[in-house]
């Protein structure tokens, strides 16, 4: 178990690592001259002289990229050009809201995915079956963006109950969460409509096991069984595929932030890109993606805590 | 076959979704009912009518021929995206499969690296390098599908080399190329064609989200994405518009969701298509 682990926590640092190794290439080596794009063709070459030489780029590569990861290392990720404030103070200042976006959104989706996924199970191939395999369908095909502009035309537009855009943490704790619910929902929709039908799949799968046979015959209800054998063995499968969801919708939160005009990382990383920021842009990228990284790497430790076989493979 | 094709209903109704997309997009070809990109064919913010079937947007562009020829663009994204997925993925798979050894573990991990980028993440950082457009949109897509393809192809080669007829090819001296191309492509084709009709519906989503970030297709030519955009920020003045582009994407990914699922139910159902985006 341990070796599997720590097999896998290598794979972890790896993966996290040649992902650096390609946004370092993508943003500073393959362009030419980061120091140029950024300030644009018009620049005098006086100018982009001093702006190379702020922003390191007089020293080779290879010494860029070192002095990059060390700083990572001691979470030194350097200073943003256009706000002038260190890149690791801006990540954490919009982490506070993508975060909590994405927990969110984890919650909803898996309070609505769970019970209509067993439900559909319990009546497959009536009607409810069909209505939650309906709602599956619909909701992957809705893109969430799409979701999220019909939420505010309901909610903030025509009943007024939420607005949108975010007060911030200081308004108090209920004002940052109600401005947190439109958008987790629209996040929500597309990953409770797969898991709604892989939890299907997987009470299916387990209604069809032998124990589950037993257990009615001696005697327990429809209810019994369901909440005390199937969810439970179903919920190994279940578990996996929300972890992740996770890492999804904190990809899903780049477009979402946009639509709700949130001041998370996605939209941080969106005016980066307009701003032509790559300080911002390399570090939200790198964190982006080792965030999802080390997700999956809780996922495969908690999967090889539940169950024994992974360890072998 | 055929028999039971025109009895599976949501086949039957995927069919029919994706042939309305397609059809939007050849008519539009030929005939719109105004050039899309023309502004004050008619009073800004007109609702629907004889003249203007979807009314008109902010600068007075008729809606419907807008919608139509935004057809054209995802069908365009989704084709070229899938093809480059197909191209590069399908070979680089099976040859995994084939040779296996260290060829297989470093592809393996470049796939594995691909996907810690989600595809948004991917998409954005290409299309913010390269520039915006959508050409870029379309390569930031295809990369993606390189790597989902080729994990598919080998995994479904994996199975096919495992029988026996492969080897007697090469006991008989076929090259390995030709055994790949002969043997292992028909046999792992169905599950290529499940999944390619996945991608286009993933690239189809992953364009109007570009699109609509403002990486995608440029103003002012038309596309879904870019036209939800402009319909969000005018939406307190006329909400209409930002319901038809969105159904028309819905209902482009529907249909081939379900194309996709019935072509899976008709060909194999043992099938596991491979959902991530």
């Amino acid at each position: 178990m341990l070796s599997f682990l720590a097999r896998r926590f290598l794979t972890l640092v790896g993966t996290v690592l040649a992902a650096s190794l390609i946004v370092f290439l993508v943003l500073e080596v393959v362009p030419g001259d980061p120091a140029l794009l950024q300030l644009g063709i018009e620049a005098s070459q006086e100018v982009v002289d001093q702006r190379r030489a702020e922003m390191g780029l007089d020293r080779p590569a290879v010494v860029r990229y070192v002095d990059w990861i060390a700083g990572l290392l001691t979470l030194d990720f350097g200073s943003s050009f256009t706000y002038e404030t260190p890149v690791g103070q801006l990540i954490a200042q919009r982490l506070t809201v993508t975060l909590p976006l994405a927990c969110m959104a984890l919650v909803v989706s898996t309070l609505i995915a769970i019970p209509l996924g067993m439900f559909a199970a319990a009546n497959r191939n009536r009607a409810g079956d069909y209505g939650v395999m309906t709602f599956s369908q619909i909701g992957v095909a809705v893109p969430n963006f799409w979701f999220g502009i019909l939420l505010i035309l309901l909610f903030a537009v025509h009943w007024q109950v939420f607005d949108t855009g975010f007060p911030g943490w200081d308004e108090g704790l209920f004002a940052g969460l109600k401005a947190l619910v439109l958008p987790a929902a629209a996040l929500a929709l597309g990953e409770a409509a797969i898991l709604a039908r892989i939890t299907r799949s997987a009470v299916l799968e387990t209604m069809r096991e032998d124990y589950v046979r037993t257990a009615r015959a001696k005697g327990l209800s429809r209810w019994q069984v369901m909440t005390r054998h199937v969810l439970r063995n179903a919920l190994i499968p279940i578990s996996t595929i929300v972890g992740l969801q996770f890492a999804l919708l904190l990809a899903g939160s780049i477009i979402i932030e946009e639509v709700f005009q949130l001041p998370g990382l996605g939209k941080l990383l969106i005016q980066a890109i307009g701003q032509r920021d790559f300080q911002v842009i390399k570090n939200a990228v790198v964190l982006f993606a080792a965030l999802v990284v080390f997700v999956n790497f809780l996922v495969d430790a908690l999967y090889a805590a539940i169950d024994p076989r992974p360890k072998q493979a | 076959m055929l028999r039971r094709a025109l009895q599976h209903r949501s086949f039957l109704l995927g069919v029919i979704l994706v042939g309305l997309m397609v059809a939007a997009a050849l008519i539009s070809l030929i005939w719109t009912p105004y050039a899309p990109e023309r502004m004050r064919v008619g009073p800004p913010f007109a609702g629907p009518s004889w003249a203007h079937w979807l009314g008109t947007d902010s600068f007075g562009r008729d809606t419907f021929s807008r919608v139509i020829v935004g057809a054209q663009n995802s069908i365009m994204v989704g084709v070229v995206a899938v093809g480059i997925g197909l191209i590069v993925g399908v070979p680089l798979g099976i040859a995994a499969a084939a040779y296996r050894g260290w060829w297989d573990e470093v592809l393996g991990r470049m796939v594995d690296l691909t996907f810690a980028f989600p595809a948004i993440l991917t998409a954005v950082m290409i299309t913010a390098l390269m520039g915006p457009g959508a050409v870029n949109s379309i390569l930031a897509i295809g990369i993606f599908n390189i790597a989902v393809f080729a994990r598919v192809s080998r995994g479904a080669a994996l199975q096919v080399y495992g029988r026996e007829f492969p080897r007697a090819a090469l006991a008989l001296g076929r090259g390995r190329s030709d055994i790949a191309i002969r043997h292992i492509l028909p046999n792992i084709a169905s599950a290529l064609i499940v999944q390619a009709t996945i991608q286009f519906a993933i690239a189809i989503l992953a364009e109007a989200a570009l699109s609509y970030l403002g990486f995608g297709t440029q103003p002012p030519h038309p596309s879904w994405g870019k036209m939800l955009l402009d319909a969000q920020s005018m939406m307190w003045i006329d909400w209409t518009q930002a319901i038809y582009p969105g159904v028309a994407i819905a209902l482009a990914v529907l249909g081939l969701n379900l194309l996709g699922d019935g072509l899976r139910d008709l060909l194999d159902p043992r099938l596991r298509v491979f959902r991530v985006g």
